[in-house]
């Protein structure tokens, strides 16, 4: 029912691409990361949550129409539906469904609840296509709140020490994250322009995310010391050598689960913290579905096959122009 | 183990030399006091044995993991460290494990003396009560690939910090034998020892520098002078039939200089004398040659016969057990003397106070001679002066050369730019030959900034080269051959001093004029 083409996931019965990476006519969008939602098409379609993303990120001219999460709508006899993914706000699973077959395409996924982004859903479906960003079985994720304990008690020995406290992750999706799991109780929280627009969308959408600053020429070095600045480290242009104030710099990323990682980042700390599933999010979420066929895109997509056959699921890898986690930049 | 493991995390991650003294202070407060020796053995780098292979230890973690051997096999390539890949296949227990670091070591100290197979379903099963940041650290130990870039003095100023005892009393205790199975924490750093008196140095009496002679042409016959080497500054202590030998820096050096040690056995009680420890090998060398003795611990003969040091003797701060810091310079000079000429030291120990100079131009002279003496300035005392009332180091005017501007270093945050790298003529190229801070004024960087957004070639990392055309001005201290640098030379204490605006390329200096002044 759905192909992989050059163009990208197609559903040739309703003529709609699927996350498309080429310029199409019609295009169903997951979430607004930009390996997914692509600039050029003529018509998008995405879940209500993900709309004014998206025209941030694209363009407000664009031709996009939205739908709500479960609410369904029918293309030339293909049903199309969005169900929450747990990636970002407003990211969503595709439900396609023709004469009785369904198949489920997950875009980029996490199994565990943040709070914002949404619970994801499992879909009972005949084929899924899942990602494959973190399936290797050493990728463990610790429950959120552990992760969040870690975080907060840098930021507040930093403040202790008179540090400034600067945390990388990129602004749409797992900045939104951060803020949302420290405590705010501790100091302020600062962000940069790229942040702070895409916090203010979502304010917008009824998300509670605590208060933030958006740092503007003004503000001097000195200000930010015992407070925390989500921004990726390249975006920022205050000299904090030359006003002397000691920084501490972080990363919060899954490929921080790997020593060699964490200590080629040159950063002062790395949190174990992604969006996406892992290796035992992955294969809950795949056993959930009762698929027959799995199809396997971005990430270690041929292990993570053979693996899935070896438990008697049908599985091939397929390849897509999908990027899965990166450590800083993702726009 | 938690709290040593997430200490290790820290120190292994962090970038900043006061975050992790903070760290390990913070570590000595509030762990375990049991497990305190042990985690200063581990950071110093004093192992147990070693357990297990790393081979043993793939094949036991493959064994008690339930993922097919090839995908072991494939995590274990990325992951790219036996220890980590085990530690990190494996399930994640249900409940933190309470167990201090020292049962823990305890356990891998018992368990040297088993069976393999016994080894082998005890490590087993330690592996289902820690969590994976612990087991790295287990899976480490047992196979004796521990290990951790800290400076010993970090650990000195951390332990110093946790218990307030003195830094060189903490860095005495550490370079001592002992092993945490014997000693324990409080009795080896806490407790006050007889003996800490003893190794007390004297605090350091820092000579100020200055450029030119004027300061002594008023009276110049009330003034001493003798050469300052390209040496490492420290005291010697004798007290009690024990010798002391400190660097300023608070590092315990007796181990480095076997031949210093020894003269405890031929000088008299009750000495300090402060000085310099250079390279030596019919005269003074260069201080880089005396690296290979700061490194590492007590050196072989054939290291010792390699790289000869002596101490040149500058001062005598006790002298038969009596601070004689307040007499005048002139006294102290004498029982120097006399000192050493009744007592042997194999030429270990040197004295040169003999320079003497009369007039301004006599200094002046002396002074121009430096750099043919090899020597890195001047130390003046005033012969009526106490100890405490310091000396001056007069140096000789710096060398300089003009550069080329060929690569720049960003930093990331700001966006300035940090360093220079400059290069010489070569014949038909240009070749690198020394880095330095940009100490510019903001108008400057400015211009500079601008100038590199235009004109970049390639960017390497925060590194960016760009189109050869700023000239600058270096000043340095004296230049040396080097066999690890690519320009085949190497320049001391380089300094950024004027941005030659007004020079083009072709002005610049070459790689012939470095030679020329080694």
């Amino acid at each position: 029912m759905l192909s992989f083409t050059k163009q990208g996931i197609f559903c040739k019965q309703a003529n709609v691409y699927i996350d498309p990476w080429k310029p199409v006519e019609r295009a169903i969008i997951s979430h607004g990361h930009s390996d997914h939602a692509r600039r050029g098409h003529k018509n998008y379609l995405c879940v209500q949550e993900s709309k004014e993303i998206i025209r941030h990120r694209l363009g407000k001219k664009i031709n996009i129409d939205t739908l709500t999460f479960g609410e369904r709508r029918t293309i030339n006899g293909v049903t199309f539906s969005f169900h929450p993914a747990g990636h970002i706000i407003g990211s969503a699973q595709i439900r396609v469904e023709y004469k009785g077959e369904i198949w489920v395409f997950s875009g980029d996924y996490k199994t565990e609840d943040d709070g914002i982004s949404g619970a994801f859903e499992p879909i009972p479906c005949h084929a899924f296509i899942t990602e494959s960003t973190f399936g290797l079985p050493f990728y463990q994720w610790q429950p959120q709140h552990k992760v969040a304990e870690e975080i907060n008690n840098w930021w507040r020995l930093n403040k202790v020490h008179n540090r400034v406290s600067l945390l990388a992750g990129y602004s749409l999706g797992k900045a939104q994250r951060l803020i949302h799991l420290l405590d705010d109780s501790i100091g302020k929280i600062y962000t940069n322009d790229t942040v702070e627009d895409i916090n203010e969308i979502v304010r917008m959408q009824g998300v509670p995310l605590k208060a933030t600053t958006r740092i503007h020429q003004g503000m001097k070095a000195e200000d930010f010391v015992g407070n925390i600045i989500i921004a990726p480290s390249s975006a920022l242009h205050i000299d904090f050598e030359k006003a002397n104030c000691e920084v501490s710099e972080a990363v919060a990323s899954g490929w921080m689960a790997i020593r060699k990682m964490r200590i080629n980042r040159k950063v002062d700390r790395g949190f174990v913290l992604s969006d996406h599933a892992d290796w035992p999010g992955l294969n809950a979420a795949i056993r959930a579905t009762g698929a027959e066929h799995v199809f396997v895109t971005h990430g270690y997509t041929n292990m993570f096959s053979k693996w899935l056959c070896e438990q008697g699921i049908n599985a091939i890898p397929v390849s897509t122009k999908y990027v899965g986690e990166l450590l800083e930049k993702k726009s | 183990m938690q709290q040593f493991s997430t200490l290790f995390k820290t120190l292994e991650q962090s970038n900043s030399r006061s975050d992790k003294i903070l760290v390990l202070a913070d570590y000595f407060q509030k762990s375990e006091e049991k497990d305190r020796l042990w985690a200063v053995a581990l950071l110093s780098g004093r192992l147990p044995k070693r357990l297990c292979t790393s081979k043993d230890l793939l094949a036991w973690g493959m064994e008690a993991s339930s993922i097919p051997e090839w995908l072991f096999d494939a995590s274990g390539k990325i992951i790219d460290d036996v220890a980590e890949t085990v530690a990190l296949l494996l399930p994640q227990p249900d409940e933190p494990d309470e167990q201090p670091l020292f049962s823990w070591m305890e356990t891998v100290r018992m368990l040297q003396l088993r069976k393999a197979i016994d080894k082998k379903t005890a490590i087993q099963k330690a592996w289902m009560i820690l969590n994976p940041d612990e087991r790295i650290l287990l899976n480490k130990i047992i196979t004796g690939a521990f290990s951790l870039y800290l400076p010993e003095e970090m650990l000195v100023k951390g332990i110093a910090l946790a218990t307030g005892i003195n830094e060189h009393i903490i860095a005495h205790r550490l370079s001592g034998k002992w092993s945490p199975e014997i000693n324990d924490y409080h009795e080896l750093f806490v407790r006050e020892h007889v003996r800490d008196y003893i190794s007390k140095p004297y605090p350091w009496c820092a000579e100020r520098t200055v450029d030119d002679v004027t300061l002594f042409k008023k009276n110049p016959a009330a003034w001493s002078a003798c050469y300052q080497w390209d040496g490492i500054s420290v005291q010697l202590i004798l007290r009690k039939g024990e010798l002391f030998l400190w660097s300023e820096d608070g590092r315990f050096l007796n181990n480095n200089f076997p031949e210093i040690d020894i003269l405890k056995h031929f000088l008299p009680d009750g000495l300090v004398f402060s000085g310099q420890i250079v390279a030596y090998s019919e005269r003074p060398r260069p201080i880089n040659e005396l690296q290979t003795r700061l490194r590492g611990k007590k050196p072989g003969q054939k290291k010792m016969m390699a790289t000869p040091v002596v101490m040149f003797v500058t001062d005598l701060l006790e002298f038969k057990g009596a601070d004689i810091r307040r007499e005048p310079f002139r006294k102290r000079r004498g029982h120097l003397e006399a000192l050493l000429k009744n007592y042997k030291s194999n030429g270990v120990l040197k004295l040169d106070w003999k320079l003497g100079f009369d007039t301004e131009e006599a200094l002046e002279e002396l002074r121009q001679s430096l750099r043919q003496a090899g020597a890195v300035g001047l130390l003046l005392r005033k012969q009526e002066n106490s100890y405490l009332d310091g000396s001056f180091l007069l140096k000789s005017d710096p060398l300089c050369i003009t550069g080329i501007l060929v690569y720049v270093e960003i930093n990331n945050r700001s966006g300035r730019v940090r360093t220079l790298s400059l290069a010489v003529h070569d014949g038909m190229t240009l070749q690198q030959f020394t880095k330095v801070l940009a100490t510019l004024s903001d108008e400057d960087h400015a211009e500079l900034s601008e100038f590199v957004k235009g004109n970049t070639t390639g960017r390497y990392g925060s590194s960016r080269s760009i189109i050869p055309e700023l000239i600058f001005e270096i000043a340095f201290d004296n230049v040396f051959s080097s066999t690890r640098h690519k320009s085949g030379l190497v320049l001391r204490n380089p300094q950024l001093k004027f941005w030659r605006k007004d020079l083009n390329p072709d002005d610049a200096g070459t790689l012939r004029d470095l030679q020329n002044f080694i």
